[in-house]
């Protein structure tokens, strides 16, 4: 099974080689993700460091991401890529605007002094990387709509 | 054919803006890290040091110069400290002091200065502190932004040593002597240490009063007591006759040629 028939100068992936490999990828995008922070949140608890973004928006936030990555990985030879590609852009935008009322750390350092630290303008300055990825998938989607196989023929070109 | 030239000139735009992403998440992410490791070089670079005076028109001042260098590579900006004081066994600010904001760019030394005042002949309610040693509760907070994107915040709470002018103030009343002239004489014994790190120079006026609350006796003693030292002043009143200050109060008030402080009044044993 395939996308469809490659146009001249495209060889297109298999849709099943295209989803097994999109699993595959998918694993090192939870890890980085999901794992990570998840791991760095427990242990900055464990630590006695009180965190203002919860394991629960980080896991959320993680899965959303890496489920929006997944599908545009494997839908990349289509239309879609562009559409999905913005809605994964649009996602992170979010998901990066939701933490910044609640980006510190809390650190307790004996019975006397506390440390808290706000880094919720480097997450501010971090959108510019989403809204990057929304304005090429809307590129993208511009060019797919119009000329898909030009695309294509730079994505997956066919061996000589 | 015209549409297909116009379309197809996106997808350079489209690569130049995927490797601009990249660039720009890469170059954050170092950014930070870099930040992140030179900020755990920075907790110990801040001292102070504080300088206790008594101005001419009784104002103690207690001056703190903090010194804080920054080994890191990149600058605070919008810095400041800033410092309450609270009586014992309170959390209620009663002295404030703050610094004026400063920038401490990366391998710089800032010196941010905090200045308190106390005007110690209005203390009212507080002039105990004047008589006795204690322990005030100072809070300390610094403010700034580290590397352009991470405010903080530090809170330290920390006990401040408060050294009396005239710690331990008492007066004694010695024997009654009659005098040739109906008077009655007393020996007047007046004693504290200056716990201060400051002399206190001037005349110290008692007033004895009787058991009753009426006036039996005033006089000046001349007073010096240099920092951290005992003084003892003796000096005989003259009562009116039929003016006992046996179980009477003491009333003492530091007179200097700038100011008056009264003194909280010490019962006559």
């Amino acid at each position: 099974m395939s996308f469809g028939p490659s146009p001249p100068g495209v060889a297109l992936p298999s849709l099943p080689g295209r989803v097994a490999l999109g699993l595959l990828r998918m694993v090192p995008v939870f890890v980085l993700l999901v794992g990570i922070p998840s791991a760095v949140l427990g242990y900055l608890a464990a630590a006695g460091v009180h965190s203002g973004v919860s394991l629960f928006t980080v896991t959320i936030g993680g899965l959303l991401f890496t489920a929006f990555s997944t599908a545009r990985f494997i839908l990349r030879p289509t239309r879609a890529f562009g559409p999905i590609g913005m809605a994964r852009g649009g996602a992170a935008f979010a998901y990066l605007w939701l933490l910044v009322p609640n980006a510190s750390i809390l650190v307790a350092a004996g019975m006397h002094t506390s440390l808290l630290l706000h880094y919720g303008s480097a997450l501010e300055a971090l959108l510019v990387v989403p809204v990057l990825m929304v304005i090429t998938a809307g590129l993208v989607t511009a060019q797919d709509s119009s000329n898909l196989t030009e695309r294509l023929r730079a994505d997956f070109p066919a061996r000589r | 054919m015209r549409n297909r030239r116009s379309t197809g000139s996106l997808l350079p735009t489209i690569r130049a803006l995927r490797v601009t992403t990249w660039v720009v998440l890469i170059a954050f992410g170092l950014y930070l890290g870099l930040a992140g490791y030179s900020a755990v070089t920075l907790a110990p670079s801040g001292t102070g040091s504080g300088q206790f005076a008594l101005l001419p028109d009784g104002t103690i001042t207690i001056v703190t110069t903090v010194n804080l260098s920054n080994p890191g590579f990149f600058a605070f900006t919008g810095l400041s400290i800033a410092s309450t004081i609270a009586q014992p066994n309170s959390s209620v600010p009663w002295l404030h002091s703050s610094s004026a904001e400063v920038n401490l760019p990366a391998g710089g030394v800032a010196h941010p200065t905090l200045r308190f005042s106390l005007d110690i002949s209005h203390l009212g309610a507080e002039s105990g502190l004047l008589v006795h040693d204690t322990s005030l509760n100072e809070t300390d907070y610094l403010n700034g932004t580290y590397a352009n994107f991470v405010g903080f915040n530090v809170v330290a709470n920390e006990s401040l040593a408060w050294g009396a002018p005239f710690d331990g103030l008492s007066g004694s009343v010695g024997g009654p002597v009659p005098e040739s002239n109906g008077t009655v004489g007393v020996q007047v014994k007046i004693s504290f240490t200056n716990d201060a790190p400051f002399a206190v120079d001037g005349v110290l006026q008692a007033v004895l009063l009787s058991a009753g609350g009426a006036s039996c006796a005033q006089g000046n003693l001349p007073l010096y007591a240099a920092p951290h030292a005992g003084a003892q002043l003796t000096q005989t009143f003259y009562l009116p006759s039929g003016c006992s200050v046996a179980g009477g109060t003491f009333e003492p008030t530091f007179i200097s040629p700038g100011f008056v402080v009264p003194l909280p009044s010490e019962p006559i044993p």
